[in-house]
């Protein structure tokens, strides 16, 4: 028995033998690669890979990063799809207008936060407006699952994911520039491709995007608009988790809150689900917002309540037709609340 | 199990670990690749590994049986009633639903309606490959190229040998069965063969393949806003992609077989260099397109049998090829445009035998034929076919155009730099010969790009369904 393990032993041992003597160096070379990418800092935790949150995390950056500008405008993902700034600089007598919009489960601290990093640069817009959608604060979110990207924003870094994920990231973006990244879920991979190209997307446009969607299968007159990503009515009640996270908002804006006008806007929603008896419940809502931030009541910007669902997407995001006439539909209302144009910065 | 998934990265070791310890006798070692044969196509479906074993017992006594008759009459019959039955369980798998729908609307054209329900039969993965291995061993058997293996186990470890078990190569017994039944010398060279061919493979796989493969996920997505740039890029990024998965897993599988002593024929070498069609398949899927010549072409008559015949037996041998991969008249397409390309070009060295066309545009002319083959092999429909087409009127470029070049040039460039450097050293393993410092900085980045993408099979190999 000792005879066959002993020589077995030994052809385990020269084959070990050979395979280290010819991958050695390249193990080193290995560990050198990744030493130089920690000596650099940037192993650091990177934000996880899909588009939402290269949306997040782009806006992050742009937060930090971002020159002075007229008006900024912030919220979740209905506003971020249904303005575009480029229209309403256009329509705003040539205002430069950017959008630091993320996506609803940043909640509104989250958004609050993303001021917070502009404005503590010592920069002032004429007007920060938040463009929020009233479903977002009737609805929970689940911390677990959505939590990340809060989190994100409020401590300004990702969650790690350990290893071997944060070094995967790293490598992926800083190693291989993000090309090795594969498309996006859904129809963002078909119009933007990968999350490299979202970010390059969503700067071009002064952080905001197109939604690529189709439009909603409800534009068709006699059918049901489709449940997916919101209700099919709206019945604006202001939920727990709303409430505590706008006063969250509140405690983090009360620093800046004299230093710059800050408005409250909803989003549109699609006209089949829109309702004329809610008005009020939606007008009521809007100002039980700005009272819960500390705003003086005027700081509520009522803006156009709908779009016809062939301009919407899905209950809460506008499409391409439908972010260009909700642009251009709310230019005059923020002509009127800016005034004319005063400074340049 | 995958070789890109981290049970194979455990299972895989492990293996070759025991085969080691058993280094002193061949028959242990032989018994071990048939126990982990078994253990690894069970991974997919432990019902499988029934009808492998089944495969193999079928093959192991009908050799013995057609080599045993003396009557050359008998002999063939024999012959011909095992191939059948290799042939009735692959098309009873694989091609039982193919048939029952095409009865159907055969049927319904004339008038008569049918109501057959689908049988929903789970495919075998890799019956294709190990049928057609069963089959060629029984006719070398037939023609007196190989001696029947009599010992049982010897011939499983042959019959279910991981390492080219579920896509290849398909591996003929005079080259294989020996390397079974006399003890394997593992040497340093084939140990460094052995370890660059895998970290290549994976890197083809893990890095090259499934990058562009969710390219051409995208763009042959009818549901997607498709436009022309969207099914040129889905077209391209499906012709890396089925190049680099499948080359890719064929190495792995060279590559695991030599650190095991084994040595596997080549599969690929550089097909899209080509500059004619006939070029193509001698580089491409090289022991499928041998294996077409040698089982049924040759059998057909070859070209013995007169002009016509012959153009004839080329359609039939690449619309079968084509069958060979699946259930689908677009496959059968693919092999006709192939087999009308073969045919073309033969036509013209015949009339033109003295010109000869420059380089590039045979190679353009053969990259148009294979791009244009892999459109239809990846639509799976002729209906897709249809809309996808009717989406070249019109051209938007945006950020996924952008994105997909990027990819595409991002790994396709290294891939054919290798290729390129592979053509000119004329040997297929000349990275693993390279010198120590710039084979390890090469093979650190292959690791790095691994390590980076290795997300543990998100997309499975693709020759698995064939």
């Amino acid at each position: 028995m000792a005879g066959p393990l002993r020589a077995g032993l030994a052809s385990l041992g020269q084959l070990l033998g050979w395979v280290c003597a010819r991958l050695w160096l390249a193990a080193v070379l290995c560990a050198l690669w990744i030493a130089a990418l920690a000596l650099l800092g940037l192993t650091g935790p990177l934000a996880p890979y899909g588009g939402d949150y290269a949306i997040v995390d782009e806006q992050i950056r742009r937060s930090h990063a971002l020159g002075a500008t007229d008006v900024l405008l912030l919220g979740d993902s209905s506003g971020l799809t249904a303005v575009d700034p480029a229209v309403l600089s256009r329509e705003l007598a040539g205002r430069s207008v950017e959008m630091l919009s993320v996506i609803g489960p940043v909640r509104p601290p989250g958004y609050a936060r993303l001021l917070r990093n502009y404005l503590d640069r010592g920069l002032a817009p004429e007007a920060a407006i938040f463009v929020l959608h009233p479903f977002a604060l009737m609805h929970a979110y689940d911390e677990a699952k959505d939590g990340s990207t809060l989190a994100a924003v409020l401590e300004d870094r990702w969650p790690s994911d350990g290893f071997p994920g944060d070094l995967r990231r790293a490598l992926n973006r800083y190693l291989f520039a993000g090309l090795l990244e594969e498309p996006l879920a859904g129809t963002f991979g078909a119009l933007y491709g990968n999350g490299r190209e979202l970010r390059g997307a969503l700067a071009a446009a002064h952080g905001s995007v197109a939604h690529p969607g189709k439009p909603m299968p409800g534009a068709a007159p006699g059918t049901e608009p489709r449940a997916a990503a919101g209700p099919a009515k709206i019945d604006y009640r202001l939920g727990d988790d709303g409430r505590r996270s706008l006063e969250r908002m509140r405690d983090i804006l009360a620093p800046v809150r004299g230093t710059v006008p800050i408005f409250v806007a909803f989003a549109p929603v699609p006209a089949s689900i829109a309702g004329e008896k809610e008005a009020g419940a939606r007008s009521r809502l809007l100002h039980d917002v700005v009272r819960i931030l500390g705003l003086p009541p005027e700081h509520a910007l009522e803006l156009p309540v709908s779009l016809p669902d062939e301009q919407m997407v899905d209950p809460t995001h506008a499409g391409a037709p439908g972010r260009a006439a909700f642009s251009t539909r709310i230019a005059p209302l923020l002509q009127r609340v800016l005034g004319p144009v005063q400074s340049r910065r | 199990m995958q070789f890109d998934s981290t049970t194979f990265l455990l299972f895989y070791p492990l293996v070759l670990v025991l085969y080691h310890l058993c280094a002193s006798s061949l028959r242990v070692q032989n018994a071990l690749i048939a126990v982990a044969s078994l253990v690894f196509y069970a991974w997919f479906d432990w019902r499988l590994s029934f009808l492998l074993l089944t495969y193999v017992l079928v093959g192991y006594g009908a050799a013995l049986w057609i080599h045993g008759e003396r009557d050359e009459r008998r002999k063939s019959r024999l012959l011909a009633l095992f191939v059948a039955l290799n042939l009735l369980g692959l098309g009873f798998f694989k091609y039982f639903d193919f048939f029952r729908e095409n009865v159907a609307a055969s049927l319904a054209l004339l008038g008569l309606e049918t109501s057959w329900p689908f049988a929903s039969i789970l495919l075998p993965i890799g019956i294709s490959f190990y049928c057609f291995q069963k089959i060629a061993y029984l006719v070398d058997v037939r023609q007196g190229k190989v001696e029947p293996e009599r010992d049982l186990i010897t011939f499983t470890a042959f019959g279910t040998f991981f390492c080219q078990l579920v896509a290849g190569p398909i591996e003929r017994a005079a080259h294989l069965l020996p390397q079974f039944q006399q003890p394997r010398r593992i040497t340093r060279a084939g140990v460094e063969a052995g370890l660059w061919l895998c970290i290549w493979g994976l890197f083809l796989k893990v890095v090259a393949a499934d990058t562009v493969a969710g390219y051409a996920n995208v763009a042959f997505q009818p549901s997607h806003h498709t436009d022309g740039w969207m099914v040129i890029e889905g077209t391209l990024a499906f012709t890396l992609q089925i190049y680099f998965d499948f080359n890719a897993y064929s190495l792995i599988a060279k590559g695991t077989a030599h650190l095991l002593g084994f040595d596997l024929v080549w599969n690929f070498d550089r097909p899209y260099f080509s500059t004619s069609v006939q070029e193509f398949w001698r580089r491409w899927h090289i022991s499928l397109s041998t294996w077409l010549r040698d089982y049924l072409y040759i059998p057909l008559g070859g070209n013995r049998r007169g002009t016509a015949r012959t153009y004839l037996n080329l359609l039939i041998t690449m619309v079968l090829g084509g069958l060979w991969h699946g259930a689908s008249w677009s496959f059968a397409l693919w092999g006709l445009l192939h087999g009308v390309a073969l045919c073309v070009e033969r036509l013209y060295r015949a009339r033109f035998p003295k010109v000869e066309l420059p380089a590039a545009v045979g190679w353009a002319l053969t990259m148009s034929v294979v791009v244009a083959g892999w459109f239809l092999f990846r639509v799976t429909s002729l209906e897709t076919a249809r809309a996808l087409l009717g989406s070249l009127d019109h051209f938007t470029w945006k950020p996924f155009d952008r994105a997909a070049w990027l990819a595409m040039l991002a790994v396709g460039v290294p891939v054919f730099l290798i290729e390129w450097w592979q053509a000119r050293a004329g040997d297929l393993l000349a990275p693993a010969r390279y010198a120590r410092v710039p084979y390890s900085i090469l093979v650190s980045v292959l690791l790095l790009a691994i390590f980076a993408r290795f997300y543990g099979s998100p997309y499975a190999f693709l020759y698995f369904q064939f």
